[in-house]
């Protein structure tokens, strides 16, 4: 014979309703029966639980038919199988384009890819105050505010120099040196003399490119 | 004699039904929905407390289960799992409309007590249960659930525990308020006993 473990009367009273719904189980209802047989509050609550127990299942459930929710549901199914069937189908005729662009930026993403970046090219970077290359034949040139066009000329022709773009808007012209001035060192030199030329207010070795 | 369980349906057959609805089986899914339309409408609406709420509940339970019976994972019974869902749905309805709050919230509950009282006297077990739909209505929509799950459906408190998706604590504590409420709206349940 085996006993069930002894429950106190708070568990015990705790589990009545699924004692009198039937479904507790094993040494647990059994542990509760033995406490109910010994518990004066118990068999009262219990039977206050059966009386519920009893309303609840007397209630009157709603009479509907399934029949017509079903089709319902029936009906709701078919639209919206409908619907998927109608988005695939507007979408599908879109797949070609969407893929063949999918496609194309791929192989736009490999070919970025294996492009090398621009270098910085160290060599031709130049500021007004680099000396100027060996084969630099340009100069920017901005006379002096009181020069008059004679002076500019005349400034020209010391040097060789011919204008081939300009005035901008800050009145620096671009004047290109003969071909025996071209030289680094001539460069150079000429660039001293014309920085203290009271003709010129300012003269650096053009960053434009040289005309054709 | 022990009282029987609430049983609406067996979960071999449920499973194979299901297993047919995985496959696309429109007559399996209406199969499944003649199982489950009462118990499902019954439950959803004795939590709603609206039969339009219900209906379209029992329809939204069965959209999910077409949609979802491949991802059954058979960690419960099938119709734990139904029920679960249809828990789940009620909950969502009832939030969504509101209006069932506020009619209850207006509901005379002393007039209720009273006539309770006067029906203890009388001894009439129908008027009773006319005076229990009233009185459910003032128990929140977990704990009413919590009364008809053990006492119309017969569940276990673990059954109501997977259900409810809480602690089997709390499916205890949550009929044990209900029944203090009941007692207290309805002291007609009090009558005879011993």
């Amino acid at each position: 014979m085996t006993t069930e473990p002894a429950l106190t009367h708070a568990r015990a009273f705790e589990l009545l309703p699924w004692l009198v719904n039937g479904s507790l189980t094993g040494t647990e209802r059994d542990a509760v029966e033995s406490h109910v047989r010994a518990c004066i509050a118990c068999r009262r609550e219990l039977k206050q639980q059966q009386r519920l127990h009893s309303a609840v299942r007397a209630r009157r459930s709603a009479d509907v038919s399934a029949e017509a929710g079903f089709d319902r549901l029936d009906r709701e199914l078919d639209e919206t199988a409908r619907s998927s069937r109608l988005w695939r189908r507007r979408y599908a005729s879109a797949a070609p384009f969407a893929i063949a662009a999918a496609a194309g930026l791929a192989v736009l993403a490999v070919l970025l890819w294996f492009t090398p970046l621009p270098q910085l090219d160290t060599n031709n970077y130049s500021t007004l105050a680099t000396a100027p290359a060996s084969d630099v034949a340009l100069l920017d040139i901005v006379f002096a505010e009181g020069a008059t066009a004679a002076e500019m000329q005349e400034l020209l022709n010391d040097i060789d120099g011919e204008i081939v773009a300009g005035p901008s808007q800050l009145g620096r012209y671009s004047v290109r040196l003969g071909e025996g001035r071209a030289t680094s060192a001539t460069v150079t030199d000429l660039l001293d003399t014309l920085a203290a030329d009271p003709r010129v207010r300012f003269v650096g070795p053009s960053l434009a490119d040289l005309p054709p | 004699m022990r009282p029987t369980r609430a049983r609406f349906s067996d979960d071999g057959a449920d499973l194979a039904l299901l297993e047919r609805i995985g496959n696309g089986d429109r007559n399996a899914l209406r199969d499944l929905y003649n199982t489950y339309y009462h118990p499902l409408l019954r439950f959803i609406y004795r939590i709603t407390g609206r039969l339009d709420l219900a209906q379209e509940g029992v329809n939204d339970v069965m959209l999910v289960v077409w949609g979802n019976s491949r991802s059954f994972g058979g960690r419960s019974s099938v119709s734990t799992w139904i029920m679960g869902i249809g828990y789940r749905k009620a909950l969502k309805l009832l939030a969504s409309s509101r209006r069932w709050t506020d009619r209850i919230a207006s509901a005379p509950l002393e007039d209720l007590i009273e006539r309770s009282e006067v029906l203890a006297e009388q001894s009439d077990d129908n008027d009773l249960r006319d005076l229990l739909d009233e009185a459910l209505r003032h128990l929140s929509a977990e704990h009413r659930a919590v009364v008809e799950l053990t006492y119309f459906y017969g569940c276990s408190y673990e059954e109501i525990a997977a259900i409810a998706a809480c602690p089997v604590n709390t499916v205890k504590t949550r009929m044990f308020h209900a029944r203090a409420k009941l007692k207290k709206l309805l002291p007609a349940l009090g009558k005879d006993a011993l």
